[in-house]
């Protein structure tokens, strides 16, 4: 095998052996986190290019330096495989990342004060939707829709409408981190016209889902915009996007607020890199790719469901699985997410919908496919996992079954190696 | 073969990126925000560590897994403070801009009053200009500069004075003189204000000590860790003795702001790369580097007045320098050095007469070319071309109506006149004695 950074390795032993250290982490251990991937090696290669040394304010064909010839060819052909992906007619793959990508967005279609009608946070919202950590609840009124019923994951439609008639919120937000289920997008989209709101898909997570079609494309339904990170289920780099069904305005009024409302000079490799990953998910077998992360998932859940193992939304019909595990095991999402850890599995303890626990340690964990779909794990391998996973947080204090376990987890691995290559 | 990966999968991809490569080894920028990164520290941005979520920070992230990225990052963070003298470094901004909008949101509320130098005198976008969100969300009070083109300190001390800001940005993109960042600190604190310096462009001259440091003179400082620094795209925000002696809990201030307050995820990979750089920036050949930026654009501005051309306060004191084209001839003589085989940019020179996209001057620099290995017979070699350029346009006048159309006309124009692919050929052979090296020491 080739040596990994043999430059770094020659100048920088410090840094040489964190980053071998992650490498040996990476290849040893089964990565359950929902946000979480690996990417291909020809990602990676478009990121490490000599783009980053360029600068490229502005956008193709308008820059304000010289030298542009071939970055703007490059985002144009980042642009175009995006807006192919997604079937729409705009989009802006400059964003840093998912956060700069929604507030970038925000602030191009409202003013301050605005009203944003999102997701409860505790629902399944992202934080950018609204926490009140974030500076964005100083300058927009956040309001908040959420399920009528958690065990089926069915939203409240009608309190929806009944909250946008009252609030008339100027912006109607789909999307989340840690919602297991299908939205119906007809329905956000009917509320929003009968309060003038324009509707707006936060897909970071599912992105890589409606890409490969396993999963619905909220443009279909009349969705305004999408934004998304191009990580997760994309399998891109780290980095942003933001994508417009139709309206050259909106789009327009995006652009500016990206660039130069907000950011300076794009991060050309960056870009690359989402070029080369969009040009992944235009193959056919990103589709094979995304049809297995759901029913990966699905197997996931059947044992957890066999376990009496309760779930948010009783199951799974996407890539993630939210479990209460204080609820049916009388362990603490932190005490589960320390016990696998030990055993070999990465996942997050997290909130469940109307968690009477605190947020440091909540009742729940979450946990997907993704990564491990791209490892090339099957249902069978998947059902195993969460068999282990189910001992492992029964028998938490037993070391043996513990050992064992580890080293079940640490042959999975060595028998699906994570792939260099997806095409 | 280079992105053996790319190329077995989007051979198109590849070959655009190869070509893009290709560009930057036939045609030295001269653009002063760019640069060359080395071998090692792009390859850390290929690394694996760019699949990772880290939010939070080492020691105190939302999710596991996290323990070697704590490493990586404690590494980023120690050598930053180390480099630059500081108690407090966050690393995890994206870029520069984003680092930026993360002072606004920690001392400022909307509507707050704030200073910053003004676009057109060599201040940035996110110092309070009008095309910026900064520029909407906040009272905007801008100092400029003398007639001479030096900074008018004297003017600035009194706006703070009189509007009493809440934060003052201090700092340059287009200022070729040493920037005298000690000049605002006492009427600042009289004042109640935090004084942030925005250091992006001379970073790595301020870390070689080659031009004086902001830190005991300001309470916040910021940069991209790609300009004269030389690392990857991405930035870092400092907070100074002097800062926390002000502000008590100002850095975790800062660091509660940028996460959860603005981004998610940091991005592993680059704070690794981050780490490489500042630790080649540590290193003693570095110094060298830096004082060879200054060197050569000390010999490019001389050259270029020798041949009757005039420089913005007649020569420079750090990495870039204005040269007067005429009044909205920027962009004329931008489009001659690009067919001359140079990258500038246009830019507006002091007490600018024309208009921000048709400015009357070019700015160039050194870092790139230093990079490189090119010293000063060098520089008077590209003065030459430089001036060669200048005179093949200078017939060439910017109409007051149909620009765009004109510019168009003539970059094509200009793509075909052969002496200026004549002087492209000489720059193209003078690259091929200094190739971009993968290695900076």
């Amino acid at each position: 095998m080739a040596e990994l950074y043999p430059f770094i390795k020659k100048q920088d032993a410090e840094v040489y052996q964190a980053l071998q250290g992650e490498e040996k982490r990476q290849a040893e251990g089964l990565e359950l986190i929902p946000s979480e991937n690996y990417v291909s090696k020809a990602v990676r290669e478009a990121n490490s290019s000599n783009l980053t040394n360029k600068y490229s304010e502005g956008y193709p064909g308008k820059r304000y330096y010289g030298g542009q010839q071939w970055t703007d060819v490059v985002e144009n052909i980042a642009r175009e495989r995006a807006k192919e992906l997604f079937d729409c007619k705009f989009a802006n793959v400059q964003p840093h990342a998912g956060a700069p990508a929604n507030v970038a967005m925000y602030f191009a279609l409202l003013e301050p004060g605005d009203t944003i009608l999102g997701m409860d946070l505790s629902h399944g919202g992202h934080l950018t939707h609204g926490h009140p950590v974030t500076y964005l609840t100083k300058i927009f009124n956040f309001v908040r829709y959420k399920m009528k019923n958690v065990d089926t994951g069915e939203m409240d439609y009608d309190e929806m409408r009944a909250v946008a008639k009252r609030e008339k919120p100027k912006m109607i937000l789909a999307g989340y981190s840690a919602y297991p289920r299908e939205l119906d997008y007809a329905k956000f989209v009917d509320i929003a016209k009968e309060v003038g709101a324009v509707t707006v898909m936060d897909a970071a997570h599912i992105a890589g889902l409606i890409a490969g079609k396993a999963c619905k494309n909220p443009f279909d339904y009349g969705f305004d915009i999408i934004t998304t990170t191009t990580h997760k289920t994309l399998r891109g780099p780290r980095g942003g996007m933001i994508l417009t069904r139709e309206s050259e305005d909106t789009a327009k009024k995006i652009d500016k607020s990206v660039f130069p409302g907000f950011q300076g000079g794009p991060i050309m490799n960056t870009i690359a890199a989402k070029a080369v990953a969009f040009g992944e998910a235009q193959q056919p077998g990103f589709k094979t790719y995304a049809a297995q992360i759901i029913k990966n998932a699905q197997a996931m859940a059947e044992v957890f469901e066999a376990n009496d193992i309760r779930m948010i939304t009783g199951g799974t019909s996407n890539h993630l699985i939210l479990a209460d595990v204080f609820g049916s095991l009388g362990i603490s999402g932190q005490v589960a997410e320390d016990v696998l850890d030990e055993v070999g599995i990465t996942l997050n303890k997290n909130s469940i919908a109307d968690d009477t626990r605190k947020p440091m340690d909540p009742s729940g964990i979450r946990f997907g496919t993704p990564a491990i779909t791209t490892r090339g794990f099957k249902e069978q391998e998947c059902k195993r996992v969460a068999e282990l996973m189910v001992e492992a947080m029964k028998k938490k204090d037993d070391q043996k079954t513990k050992e064992a376990i580890r080293e079940e987890i640490r042959g999975m691995c060595k028998r699906f190696p994570i792939p260099d290559s997806f095409v | 073969m280079d992105y053996q990966e790319i190329f077995d999968q989007d051979q198109s991809l590849q070959q655009l990126i190869v070509a893009e490569e290709l560009r930057q080894a036939r045609k030295p920028t001269l653009i002063p925000s760019e640069n060359h990164a080395s071998k090692a520290v792009r390859s850390a941005l290929a690394s694996r560590l760019g699949d990772k979520y880290s939010e939070g920070y080492p020691g105190a992230r939302f999710y596991p897994g996290n323990d070697i990225i704590d490493i990586i990052e404690a590494i980023a963070v120690e050598r930053a403070v180390k480099l630059f003298g500081v108690p407090h470094a966050n690393v995890q901004a994206h870029s520069g801009s984003p680092a930026n909008r993360v002072i606004y949101d920690t001392v400022c509320k909307p509507g707050d009053t704030i200073m910053g130098l003004g676009l057109p005198d060599g201040g940035h976008l996110t110092h309070g200009a009008d095309a910026s969100i900064t520029g909407k969300h906040y009272k905007v009070v801008r100092y400029g500069l003398r007639p001479d083109g030096y900074l008018d300190v004297e003017k600035a001390l009194g706006l703070i004075e009189k509007e009493k800001p809440v934060l003052i940005w201090v700092g340059a993109t287009a200022y070729p003189r040493l920037f005298p960042f000690n000049a605002f600190i006492d009427a600042a604190e009289r004042n109640n204000c935090i004084v942030a310096a925005d250091v992006s462009h001379i970073a790595g001259l301020i870390a070689a000590e080659v031009h004086p440091s902001p830190v005991p003179h300001a309470h916040i400082v910021t940069t991209t860790t790609h300009k004269t620094l030389r690392g990857p795209r991405g930035a870092i925000i400092m907070t100074t003795e002097r800062g926390l002696a002000f502000r008590p809990g100002l850095d975790k201030l800062i660091d509660r702001t940028l996460f959860p307050g603005s981004q998610g995820g940091p991005h592993d990979n680059v704070t690794a790369a981050i780490a490489i750089a500042l630790g080649e920036a540590a290193h003693p050949s570095f110094k060298e580097y830096a004082t060879a930026i200054i060197e050569n654009a000390e010999a490019l501005a001389s050259t270029l007045m020798a041949r009757g051309l005039t420089i913005a306060t007649n020569g420079t004191d750090n990495h870039l320098m204005l040269l007067y084209c005429g009044k909205g001839r920027g962009i004329i003589v931008q489009s001659a050095l690009q067919q001359a085989g140079l990258l500038g940019n246009k830019n507006a020179f002091p007490n600018e007469q024309s208009t921000a996209f048709y400015p009357s001057s070019v700015r160039l620099g050194t870092p790139a070319v230093t990079t490189r290995g090119m010293m000063p017979p060098q520089m008077v070699q590209i003065a030459g071309v430089i001036a060669e350029a200048m005179e093949l346009v200078a017939d060439e006048v910017l109409p007051e109506k149909g620009r765009p159309a004109y510019v168009r006309d003539l970059q094509q124009r200009l793509a075909s006149n052969n002496k200026l692919g004549e002087l492209a050929a000489f720059i193209e052979h003078l690259c091929s004695y200094f190739p971009i090296p993968d290695r900076h020491f």
